[in-house]
């Protein structure tokens, strides 16, 4: 947008202290997308720090989106520990095998190196380099596994779920380690340039109770804010899928930014609004070439709701961005939602 | 608290180290204490977190390793949320262009207002280390040509580096050109700016005995401690930090050159127009105790980084590092937003300064001693000559109208309102001693002044040699570098002068920092040299050859 004085990151600047911008940040969760951008391979992408700052550089001079992204997938963390995941060329890693088989091996595991353990370097150096390049326009945002979604990356998802119920103490156990990595990973990326961002898919309301994330997910995220904001750090915490249910209990997290997927963005202002900024959540779906879903529609709905949120918004996906996502449907939702203005501005 | 070894560290390691600093500490480390409530106000953080948002130059700066500096370091780098936080407290924000740091005094004298300087942006770009301020500047017409001050322009276009100012006032005439073209591009953006003349002050430029010093002596700064700089008080005539007593008699001396009285009755006058604007801002009447109280709040500053400019200049290891007294230093301008707290903030550094220099603890190997004039826009550099040995023990960072004491409370002149004076003076009267301090700046008279001041400092702080960190295109720089070196280098001290390279021209840096190491390690051979020359009594009584 030519007309724009303002760079991205100016604008999340004056957001994260409270104050109007020319327009809301527009930052579409654009991860692995920008290796088909790139036209680089996902297991590249993963594995290699150099191609994905290189694609994410890219995708971000095509699109022109408010800020950076260093992402690759949610078994990052649960990988450094040992868990085996397969890195696939055309799709993201997916677990493998778990590497708590017995809960008697929690004892023994020790806490992941971010300089060397399994793609945590990686990632590190992503961050670096993004930083390096663009830090002083564009924000880096680091993604960090969240410790119920690496504990479900450890022990496997359906065991570690059973294990909420029939051993809480070994889950628990299990949380305690995953919050502990992350905290070391929070700081290498911090001290790489990037901000973290927490992603807590597998805590989400269509896949967990209500109860079990108030008992085995938000201690141990709040557990990670607090860390964080002690460096008086903004953190985004986004949960995939449907959220409703726990609404009430994002702001006990202390998240001063709730991306929000499969949910009444109308409701969530009213509900946590005045609390919480709020990123999101035109659906991922609606970008495929054939999804047959609008665009500017829903991009405007949003807007319109989004920006009337007291503390705050950011025009999102409400999830990732799909790997094959249509270039042109994600430009319009971009520049849409860049032709928006604060009035007051 | 003090931390044994004093020591240089990395954003790294405070990251760490900031683990161990106590809760109860950090949450207790507020500005704006007159709002206790809010959840904002916090900011002893390490350098990571403001890495983070964006100054990348953190990255590779080392910082002291103590609480205090840590403490000075959070509360320079909150300054632009500082303003806006002002701002949505309801608070005015008066922005301030060209005096740097003369009439803030009388700012913040008026309630519930603060003042900041645009022209300090200039460091933005380097801490960031961006061109984006400048590429803005560039587009509205200031480009290369001009000083590194154009970033206040870039940031007044791109508002998000400070809020919009309630009033915004420049000082025009006798203040450097550059920032007069910056306040022109202000304008055209279709801000309104009101102006406060300052005239220039026609020093005697037949010698620089006589030329100096011609309103005020400078501070008493140096390695031979002087009890009545520190106290500011005139023990043995000698002047009060500001030089009142001095002052009086150089000026029966030069009454007959030297309008004095009129300069002084001028600027003067034009605080009282400013009074009149604050007055219309706030809504609040000029009051007579408000004004002492910040008075002596300024002066208490003032003389807390007269007293640690004094105090690094100790025969013991440096004990603070140069980019910590660059803070403090520049804290006179408009106290980074805070009046209290910043006098807070810099009585910790001073505690902490002064227990070093007790201890005789300090950074090891860092023995070339040097004066620094014209403060550096990229603050890497003081980093760098201090890593390759060098010390700064004197500054002469043209922020003079900054350090003199605002002699309110004993200047008789300022006893209002009283009839007689309001029939002598007139209101203005007031503000006779605030213009008295204005016009101690070295740049709004001769070069001839400056480089007495750069003499004398040189002297007193035994100074191995002398850096000039100029900037391409500032109108100042260029004609009065060339006459200081000159001097400096007659007066046996050798010289380095350069212009600092902009943000992101790397081989023009490596150049740079080249010539800074070559220099370096010239006056470590001329030291070394001279110690061998002392040892057979061959050396002067300056310790140069």
């Amino acid at each position: 947008m030519s007309d724009e004085r303002m760079n991205a990151r100016e604008r999340w600047g004056l957001l994260l202290i409270d104050e109007l911008t020319d327009r809301p940040p527009v930052y579409p969760l654009i991860t692995s997308h920008a290796a088909t951008v790139h036209g680089c391979n996902l297991i590249d992408y993963c594995r290699d720090g150099r191609v994905l700052a290189e694609a994410q550089i890219e995708a971000q001079r095509i699109y022109g989106q408010d800020g950076l992204t260093v992402f690759t997938d949610v078994g990052l963390i649960a990988e450094a520990f040992g868990s085996r995941y397969l890195l696939r060329a055309e799709d993201v890693p997916i677990l493998l095998e778990p590497l708590i088989q017995n809960p008697e091996q929690v004892d023994d595991l020790a806490i992941p190196e971010p300089q060397s353990a399994g793609r945590l370097p990686v990632y590190i150096e992503a961050v670096d380099r993004l930083f390096t390049a663009a830090g002083d326009r564009q924000p880096v945002f680091a993604f960090i596994p969240a410790p119920f979604t690496t504990a479900a990356g450890l022990r496997g998802t359906e065991t570690f779920l059973t294990d909420t119920i029939l051993m809480p103490e070994t889950a628990h156990k299990i949380l305690d380690l995953t919050l502990n990595a992350a905290l070391k990973l929070c700081d290498e990326c911090i001290l790489a340039g990037g901000l973290p961002v927490l992603v807590d898919p597998l805590a989400s309301g269509s896949v967990i109770s209500r109860h079990t994330f108030k008992e085995f997910a938000l201690p141990y995220i709040k557990g990670l804010i607090d860390y964080l904001h002690r460096y008086d750090l903004d953190i985004m915490l986004h949960i995939c899928g449907e959220t409703k249910n726990i609404l009430d209990l994002i702001p006990a997290t202390d998240a001063d930014l709730f991306s929000l997927d499969k949910l009444d963005l109308a409701a969530a202002c009213k509900e946590i609004g005045s609390r919480v900024r709020l990123v999101g959540n035109i659906p991922p779906n609606s970008l495929l070439a054939f999804s047959g879903h609008p665009t500017f529609g829903p991009v405007e709905e949003a807007l319109t709701i989004g920006m009337q949120n007291p503390k705050g918004f950011v025009l999102s996906t409400g999830c990732e961005v799909p790997i094959r996502a249509d270039k042109e449907k994600l430009l319009t939702m971009i520049n849409t939602a860049k032709r928006a203005r604060y009035v007051e501005w | 608290m003090n931390v044994p070894n004093p020591r240089q560290i990395d954003w790294r390691e405070w990251h760490t180290l900031f683990r161990a600093i106590p809760d109860e500490l950090v949450q207790n480390t507020r500005y704006y204490r007159h709002l206790p409530d809010v959840e904002w106000s916090l900011y002893l953080f390490p350098p990571s977190t403001h890495t983070v948002y964006g100054n990348r130059l953190l990255r590779k700066l080392r910082f002291d390793n103590s609480p205090a500096a840590l403490r000075l370091w959070g509360f320079v780098l909150s300054e632009c949320e500082r303003l806006y936080r002002a701002k949505q407290a309801g608070m005015k924000v008066v922005a301030v262009m060209g005096d740097l740091g003369a009439v803030t005094p009388l700012i913040y004298s008026f309630p519930n207002t603060i003042a900041f300087y645009p022209d300090c942006l200039w460091w933005t770009p380097f801490l960031m280390e961006s061109r984006v301020l400048f590429e803005e500047a560039a587009m509205l017409g200031l480009s290369e040509d001009c000083c590194y001050v154009r970033a206040a322009l870039g940031g007044f276009a791109r508002r998000a580096y400070f809020p919009r100012p309630d009033l915004c006032i420049a000082t025009v005439g006798a203040t450097c050109d550059d920032m007069a073209a910056v306040t022109a591009g202000v304008e055209r953006l279709g801000c309104t700016v009101r102006y406060l003349e300052l005239p220039h002050r026609a020093d005697r430029e037949k010698s620089l005995q006589q030329c100096y010093p011609p309103f005020n002596s400078p501070p008493q700064s140096g390695g031979e401690k002087d009890n009545s700089s520190q106290s500011g008080g005139e023990k043995d005539g000698s002047p009060r930090r500001g030089g009142e007593k001095n002052n009086r008699s150089q000026i029966g001396r030069d009454e007959k050159y030297h309008p004095r009285d009129e300069l002084r009755s001028y600027i003067a006058g034009q605080h009282l127009k400013l009074c009149g604007w604050l007055e219309d801002l706030t809504g609040a009447k000029f009051n007579l105790n408000r004004y002492s109280a910040t008075i002596h709040k300024v002066n208490h500053l003032r003389k807390t980084i007269a007293d640690l400019k004094d105090l690094i200049t100790t025969s013991g290891p440096n004990p603070m590092g140069a980019l910590e007294m660059l803070n403090a230093e520049f804290a006179a301008l408009s106290y980074y937003g805070d009046l209290d707290e910043c006098c807070a903030v810099l009585d910790e550094l001073h505690k902490t300064v002064e227990w070093r220099v007790k201890k005789r603890a300090g950074y090891p190997n860092q023995s070339v001693k040097l004066l620094w004039l014209t403060p550096p826009a990229d603050p890497l550099l003081l980093n760098y000559v201090e890593e390759l040995g060098g010390r700064i023990v004197a500054t002469e960072y043209l922020i003079n109208q900054t350090t003199p004491l605002i002699s309110i409370e004993n200047d008789k002149t300022a006893q209002l309102p009283s009839d007689e004076h309001h029939r002598s003076f007139g209101r203005e009267s007031i503000f006779l001693p605030l213009s008295e301090a204005q016009l101690s700046g070295s740049l709004i008279s001769s070069s001839d002044y400056r480089i007495g001041l750069a003499l004398q400092y040189a002297g007193k702080s035994r100074a191995n040699g002398a850096v000039i960190s100029g900037v391409f295109g500032s109108s100042h720089c260029p004609y009065e570098t060339a006459p200081l070196v000159e001097a400096l280098r007659q007066a046996g001290i050798p010289t380095l002068a350069f212009d600092v390279v902009a943000p992101g021209k790397v081989r023009m840096q490596a150049q740079l920092l080249n010539r800074i190491e070559a220099f370096i390690e010239m006056l470590k051979n001329r030291k070394n040299a001279n110690i061998d020359a002392d040892a057979d009594g061959d050396a002067d009584e300056r310790g140069r050859i």
